[in-house]
């Protein structure tokens, strides 16, 4: 959802500024009024710049509090641990505490925090989970020498991939696994 | 050496590079044309060839860019101050050096860790490039830095010789009217304030950095930290790509009043913009690190608040600059000043697509999708580069406005074709730099990563005809100038 917001957003502004370009090209007046047509649109732009400082202040008011960093689960114990490691050019999954089921395939269940240990063996790779309709719904960057802590609760069960989300070599595109949600 | 001939010295040096860059330009467009075709599954290259490929498209055209700007400014500042002809000529020789250095390396070695080669992927290739293909590019990319650095700091030193640092930033401006208080026109306070001063910060550490990558080639068994390298190159990286833009804004800034007629000065709102510039612009790359959850939570804060604040004042003072000049003036759109004024429009709206990116929790839904090409592409094809065909065009003499204005049409037309492709697949969650989408195991995101793809390759064939039109023009100009020149000089 956050993407969508985010590029009917985008996809709004985009076209206020196309629209606004095309009303200041399209103003054609006699040269002698230049000078207080200037003097006007600098009035307008400290008004515009008191708005537009208002309404960074106010986004970042209401969008740094969202993050997904672990800082924010520190009071939370995870219902399930999960070590998740990238190596050229696959993941190793393994349920830690919490007694996920584990076969070939990895099973979480599903309205539990489980906390993913993501790190990797090699070079920088990315732990991208997708679900089944193809949205990209958690992410973190796995990195070597650092243990990178994502927690997320899937309240939907149902089939889950990972991809990976950092260019990490000629296979990085085939880099992927699976897991199930019940 | 007289104003005349330094005038005609520096013109030489551009000249060479109006010449050089759009080629360069051109066969990395063709590069990119190559990548998206294969996402499409038009074509069929091996991943190392494709990730080769994509290494040297990115480098190329960051360095493009941020090297033809350097280069445009400091001919335009010649009005002001006089660099020195010998680094002048340097920079355009190691320049050359560097990418034939770099074209080899990747398309030869097959050299393709991504332009910012991300610790420590460069020395673990697992079978993807040799190691001469690593040193070579790695010394290519240090000569390149060594011209870019001998480039900016010679300017810098003319600027502050001529003005004297603080007068340069423009912080006269923030005292009392005073009869005595020295004219900063625009250009030189966005090339100091915006350009040069961060420019010359981070290259040092892109240098550093690279050295260090040298090192660890001569001695293997060096371990460096992979989050303190990653910081390194991003803060390089992201900050060479941020000042090229306003390396655009400075011409401008300048070439504008041309066809305006209006003066457009430096005066206290101006100046404090483009001083917030100056600090902010050094801390917005903790953006691209977001999603590295051991970074300290307070670095990825500052990101995003030094992401939202460093865009506002620049763009603000700079739209309503814009405005500004054109509303009312009376202007004829000429060639000139529609790439100007189309350019800012791309700037702005790739801008807010990168502030959109730059919020923690979004980014959280975007990092490494295909909405982060989309947000750089649209600020980079249709914004800095519409500014950089603009002053070369103005540079060439050109007079085929018709031709020129259809070219940039179709130009324009492609490129936002092309664009829509990437911010649609971004929003629906496509992965970047992936050299084949049939491996993704989720058919529908597969289905509609391929597709995006095949559509945007579409748009780059009126992509390419118009830039070969508008290149022709330009191209066209010089060498009648160069014939008429030529032609004087025997009958003289």
């Amino acid at each position: 959802m956050t993407a969508l917001y985010a590029a009917i957003t985008t996809l709004f502004v985009s076209l206020a500024i196309v629209a606004v370009a095309l009303l200041v090209s399209r103003s054609r007046f006699p040269s002698e009024a230049s000078a207080a047509a200037t003097s006007t649109v600098y009035r307008i732009r400290s008004v515009y710049f008191v708005i537009i400082l208002g309404v960074a202040f106010i986004s970042l008011a209401f969008t740094l509090p969202m993050t997904p960093y672990p800082n924010k689960y520190s009071e939370k114990k995870p219902d399930i641990t999960v070590k998740a490691i990238g190596e050229m050019w696959s993941w190793a999954m393994t349920p830690g505490s919490g007694a996920a089921s584990a076969g070939d395939n990895l099973i979480l269940p599903a309205g539990k925090l489980v906390e993913f240990e993501v790190s990797s063996k090699d070079v920088n790779h990315n732990f991208a989970i997708y679900n089944s309709a193809g949205e990209l719904i958690a992410q973190v960057q796995a990195m070597p020498d650092y243990t990178n802590r994502l927690f997320y609760t899937f309240n939907v069960p149902g089939h889950y991939y990972v991809l990976c989300l950092e260019y990490c070599g000629v296979a990085h595109h085939a880099m992927n696994t699976e897991f199930d949600v019940k | 050496m007289d104003d005349d001939q330094y005038g005609s010295a520096i013109r030489s040096v551009m000249q060479l590079w109006v010449w050089t860059v759009p080629v360069l330009f051109l066969v990395l467009v063709l590069l990119g044309l190559m990548m998206r075709s294969n996402q499409a599954g038009i074509i069929n290259a091996d991943p190392d060839y494709f990730y080769a490929v994509m290494t040297l498209h990115g480098l190329g055209m960051a360095g493009t860019g941020f090297v033809a700007g350097l280069a445009g400014v400091t001919y335009l500042l010649a009005r002001y101050v006089r660099v020195n002809l010998f680094i002048a000529w340097t920079m355009y020789v190691l320049t050359v050096l560097g990418v034939v250095g770099l074209v080899i390396a990747c398309l030869i070695g097959r050299f393709g860790p991504g332009w910012y080669l991300l610790y420590p992927l460069p020395f673990l290739a697992n079978g993807g490039w040799p190691d001469w293909a690593l040193v070579l590019a790695v010394l290519s990319l240090i000569v390149l830095g060594v011209a870019w650095l001998l480039g900016q700091i010679d300017l810098f030193r003319a600027l502050v010789a001529r003005y004297g640092l603080t007068n340069a930033l423009a912080w006269q401006y923030f005292r009392k009217q005073s009869a005595a208080r020295v004219e900063i026109p625009p250009i030189v306070l966005i090339t100091v304030a915006a350009c040069l001063v961060p420019g010359i910060l981070t290259t040092i550490d892109g240098a550093v950095l690279l050295m260090l990558y040298l090192f660890k080639w001569f001695s293997p068994s060096l371990v460096f930290d992979p989050l303190l390298f990653k910081n390194m190159v991003f803060l390089w990286g992201h900050t060479l790509v941020n000042i090229t833009m306003y390396l655009g804004l400075a011409m401008v800034y300048e070439l504008l009043p041309k066809y305006t007629g209006k003066p457009w000065k430096t005066n206290a709102v101006v100046a404090l913009s483009w001083n917030a510039v100056l600090f902010l612009v050094l801390l917005a790359f903790f953006h691209h690190l977001y999603m590295d959850f051991v970074q300290p939570v307070s670095l990825q804060y500052i990101g995003q608040v030094a992401s939202y604040l460093s865009a506002i004042p620049a763009t603000v003072v700079t739209v309503f600059g814009v405005i500004g000049q054109v509303y009312r003036s009376g202007m004829q759109w000429r060639f000139v000043p529609l790439c100007f004024c189309l350019g800012i429009v791309g700037w702005v709206i790739g801008g807010f697509a990168a502030v959109v990116d730059s919020t923690i929790t979004v980014n959280f839904a975007f990092h490494n999708t295909m909405w982060v090409p989309a947000h750089f592409h649209t600020y980079f094809l249709v914004g800095y580069f519409l500014m950089l065909w603009g002053f070369f065009y103005e540079f060439s003499g050109s007079a085929r406005e018709r031709l020129a204005k259809t070219g940039l049409w179709l130009l324009v037309a492609g490129s936002y074709g092309f664009l829509f492709m990437f911010y649609l697949g971004g929003a629906l969650g496509v992965p970047r730099r992936f050299a084949a989408y049939s491996s993704i195991p989720i058919t529908s995101l597969a289905t509609i990563s391929e597709r995006t793809a095949f559509i945007a390759s579409a748009f780059i064939v009126p992509l390419v005809i118009g830039l070969l039109m508008v290149f022709g023009v330009i191209y066209g100009g010089l060498a009648n100038r160069a014939f008429t020149s030529r032609v004087a000089a025997s009958t003289h």
